[in-house]
């Protein structure tokens, strides 16, 4: 009630916590939990979960969602959303595939599909941040855009020549580095970099910060010299880049594009940086959150098959996780009286 | 004191509080408090946060109740009241942040939730009865707006009128006004202490809490103290003074409020000429600022001030004119423009446009400057905190870590929070939107010192400022805006509530002699 009582309390507060209260007040932690829980009962109930060929198989999958998480999470923390990512996805595979079925180069269908990728995300970006325009309608009507362009760029045609350069291009989305024996998936190294790029630069970085404040107060970041558009743009280029890359990945594992690529792809990628731990209402989130989300939405799925539960069954729990993750953090957030 | 209070109670109060007392986990919020509330009665409640003075109300409102005590309404004795007790007792609540629905009108806030039907099988809203049935109140008021004005369209003073409408539908017999003046420009101030003058010629009494106590002064019929529970004192009609109250409220004299300037004006910093902004895109407006001075800037709300602000902080585009900055001509397309040339914004709505409440303070301090705490790119936060320990024992801000969050300090170490990111930043030009709003006494005399300590160094200070007391005990100059002009410049010697309101409203100043 008064100052002096409100300090006392506040201090004692923070001494009081300690690391375990600290580690069971995060989501993430028994997010975390939940997927170790997962891994090692699906070690026990079935023979076919810790083979190398399906755990190679699980963490691919979860790669390519975790990848587009990861911009995903940076969008959620600034209080935004891209609903247009599994779209930007379809237009780079499709450039890579219309670039690369003419015969030309490897090397030039990379920064292409990247760059048309970027290109959706600036469009979104400047809607949002110079027009004003809500991020949910803008990126809601460039999913539908982006998608049909990229069905238009198809010709209506499944494409599984990619030129001279084909070997390449499988070798990079569908190969491995191993490592101790173990073959580690290409597309999981790359998650691996940019989560840690990722992580590094929302905690360290300028660019970061300045995230957590848009989020947090995007009127107080304005009035404090944040500068918001630019970093409202950036970081819907940022999503859209990692969705650029996924469809190229992607690109090489099937080694063949079809028009229905990346769709839904939008819904899985939020359910898991929610799951993670980011508030759809901006201000957090972070970059392990994002991963582990993935992981646990791509082990659910692969448990339910393994275990022979009709994969109809998967909506139920992911989306039971969806809503126990923010309600218990809600309820946590309670006991602490914030 | 007492005998005069007898002498004015009447017969029966309409209110009667008898040692109440609540206690919340190591800390008495209220220890044995008595109060007596007349019919008609103005009772002014001053007191510092954390005085005492929220608890009073949640009980009143019957939010919680008290540990022991006795409350008596009209004679009926309570031992602790339901929300919808105290409504049904007749006690109604016009909180400082309004409970209104921006999107509807008038008339259906007045009677939302206990709206006149028409009957029939469908039962609908009669709108037409429940704007007939609001005309009253508003005439009782002297409201000069229909019932069927959508309230976001009224000022702040009309939506409290809403408010006091609403208090006045259900029959009240005592109105509480939590700080219903901290956002009210002068003259709807007035028009309020009129409304409180119509309610209490009704015979509703009215408690009237308040941090401006010139407004406690001219309105209230009693005043009470409060400080850590304690009623400290009470002030009889006659004995109801400014220096008092203050003395009253933090236990000792509060004369250091307003320095005097140690240096003279210097050179003009900061130059404003033909500016034109969003808000009165026709008038130009322009404006010298001085090193060493603080510049007050006064005038109704809607006059151009905040606009003006903005301009000159380049987050509104300047459709006309130019700033110089020591003499050099400058373009201020973004805030970042102006951070970057020292010119910074302390804004009107701290916790909506100020700070980050979720961060801690030394990330709120860091922020505007984030390249300063970073070595090759990367932010380290032993630098922002070793920065957030030198401001938090310069300004004084009272908190138990540099990585407390504030959101949880108080309004004036907020505002403290607010100056330190900037400060840390060698300013030139500091603009202050309304610095003091909901900060109590103590804290507000701080922030005064700060402010002519940061004059005193040499930079250049402008204050807008809706209260009077503020504008003309802090300021060196005052320059005074009327629809979108400047209309007046005072020095020091021509300082008066009375000039100063006249050049509000855009009469021309009365010839000395």
């Amino acid at each position: 009630m008064t100052t002096d009582t409100s300090l006392k309390d506040a201090i004692d507060q923070q001494t009081h916590r300690g690391f375990l209260a600290w580690l069971i007040s995060r989501q993430i932690f028994w997010i975390l939990l939940a997927v170790i829980i997962a891994i090692i009962a699906m070690m026990l109930l079935t023979k076919t979960f810790a083979t190398p060929q399906n755990l190679f198989n699980v963490t691919r999958n979860f790669a390519f969602v975790g990848i587009v998480g990861l911009g995903m999470t940076a969008v959620i923390i600034t209080g935004g959303i891209d609903l247009s990512v599994g779209a930007t996805v379809l237009i780079s595979a499709m450039t890579t595939t219309i670039i690369m079925h003419a015969g030309l180069p490897i090397t030039l269908a990379i920064p292409a599909s990247i760059a048309a990728s970027l290109l959706v995300g600036l469009i979104n970006g400047v809607l949002i941040a110079i027009v004003g325009m809500p991020a949910f309608v803008v990126t809601l009507g460039m999913m539908s855009i982006a998608r049909s362009i990229g069905m238009v760029m198809s010709n209506n045609a499944l494409i599984y020549e990619f030129g001279p350069d084909q070997a390449i291009l499988f070798s990079i989305g569908g190969g491995s580095v191993v490592v101790g024996g173990l073959p580690i998936p290409n597309p999981l190294i790359v998650m691996v970099l940019l989560a840690l790029i990722t992580g590094f630069a929302l905690r360290w970085t300028r660019w970061g910060r300045h995230l957590y404040a848009i989020g947090g107060n995007e009127k107080a970041a304005v009035l404090t010299g944040v500068p918001v558009k630019a970093v409202k743009i950036s970081v819907y280029m940022f999503v859209a880049f990692c969705a650029g890359l996924t469809g190229f990945l992607q690109t090489g594992w099937l080694g063949s594009v079809t028009t229905g690529f990346g769709t839904g792809l939008e819904l899985t990628v939020i359910a898991a940086t929610v799951i993670g731990g980011a508030s759809l209402a901006g201000g957090t989130g972070t970059a392990l959150g994002a991963v582990v989300g993935a992981a646990l939405i791509e082990i659910i799925r692969n448990s339910l098959t393994l275990l022979g539960i009709s994969t109809f069954w998967q909506g139920t729990f992911v989306g039971s996780f969806i809503i126990l993750a923010v309600a218990s953090n809600l309820l946590r957030n309670k006991d602490t009286g914030e | 004191m007492l005998d005069s209070r007898d002498q004015e109670a009447p017969a029966r109060p309409f209110l009667k509080l008898s040692a109440v007392r609540k206690t919340y986990p190591g800390v008495v919020a209220l220890a044995g408090f008595d109060m007596l509330v007349g019919p008609g009665e103005v009772i002014g409640l001053v007191g510092e946060n954390g005085a005492g003075k929220s608890t009073l109300m949640k009980i009143l409102g019957g939010v919680t109740a008290p540990d022991s005590g006795t409350i008596e309404i009209d004679g009926a004795p309570y031992a602790g009241l339901s929300v919808g007790g105290s409504m049904k007792a007749g006690i109604a609540f016009v909180h400082q942040e309004l409970n209104l629905f921006d999107n509807l009108d008038v008339a259906a806030n007045v009677y939302i939730g206990r709206e006149p039907r028409r009957g029939g099988v469908l039962n609908l809203v009669d709108e037409k009865q429940m704007r007939a049935d609001v005309l009253p109140y508003l005439k009782r008021l002297g409201a000069n707006f229909a019932p069927n004005t959508p309230v976001a369209k009224l000022s702040l003073a009309q939506q409290q009128m809403v408010e006091i409408a609403k208090a006045l539908s259900v029959n009240a017999r005592l109105v509480i006004l939590d700080e219903p003046t901290s956002s009210l420009p002068l003259a709807e101030t007035d028009k309020l202490l009129e409304v409180i003058a119509g309610l209490k010629a009704e015979g509703i009494a009215v408690i009237f809490i308040s941090h401006r106590l010139h407004e406690i002064e001219r309105a209230s019929d009693r005043v009470l103290v409060l400080r850590d529970g304690v009623l400290v004192g009470e002030l009889a009609k006659a004995e109801i003074d400014h220096d008092r109250m203050v003395k009253l409220m933090i236990g000792r004299d509060l004369k250091v409020a307003y320095a005097a300037p140690k240096l003279g004006k210097g050179e003009v910093v900061l130059a404003a000429r033909g500016i034109r902004t969003a808000a009165y895109p026709t008038r130009d407006v322009g404006l010298e600022l001085h090193a060493g001075e603080i510049l007050g800037l006064a005038g109704l709300v809607g006059s151009g001030r905040t606009e003006l602000a903005r301009v000159l902080f380049g987050v509104d585009p300047l459709y006309a004119g130019t700033v110089t900055l020591n003499g050099e001509p400058v373009t201020l397309r973004n805030a970042s423009d102006a951070v970057e040339r020292g010119i910074f914004l302390v804004p009107e709505d701290r916790k909506g446009e100020g700070i980050l409440l979720d961060l801690p303070i030394s990330e709120n301090i860091s922020l505007p400057d984030l390249d300063a705490y970073a070595r090759s790119g990367l932010v380290v936060p032993a630098l922002e905190r070793v920065q957030a320990e030198q401001s938090r024992a310069e300004l004084g801000i009272k908190a138990p870590t540099v990585t407390t969050r504030t959101g949880s300090l108080s309004g004036g170490n907020q505002q403290k929070v607010v100056l330190a990111k900037w400060l840390a930043m060698q300013p030139k030009v500091l603009i202050f939107d309304e610095p003091t709003r909901g900060i109590d006494v103590g804290a507000k005399a701080e922030i005064y010192r700060l402010m002519r300590g940061l004059a005193d160094a040499g930079v250049a200070v402008l204050m807008i400022s809706s209260d009077m007391e503020e504008v003309i005990g802090v300021s060196d100059r005052i320059a005074v805006m009327h629809e979108g002009r400047i209309s007046g410049l005072l020095g020091r010697a021509e300082f008066s509530e009375e000039n100063v309101l006249r050049l509000a409203v855009g009469k021309p100043l009365r010839q000395a002699g």
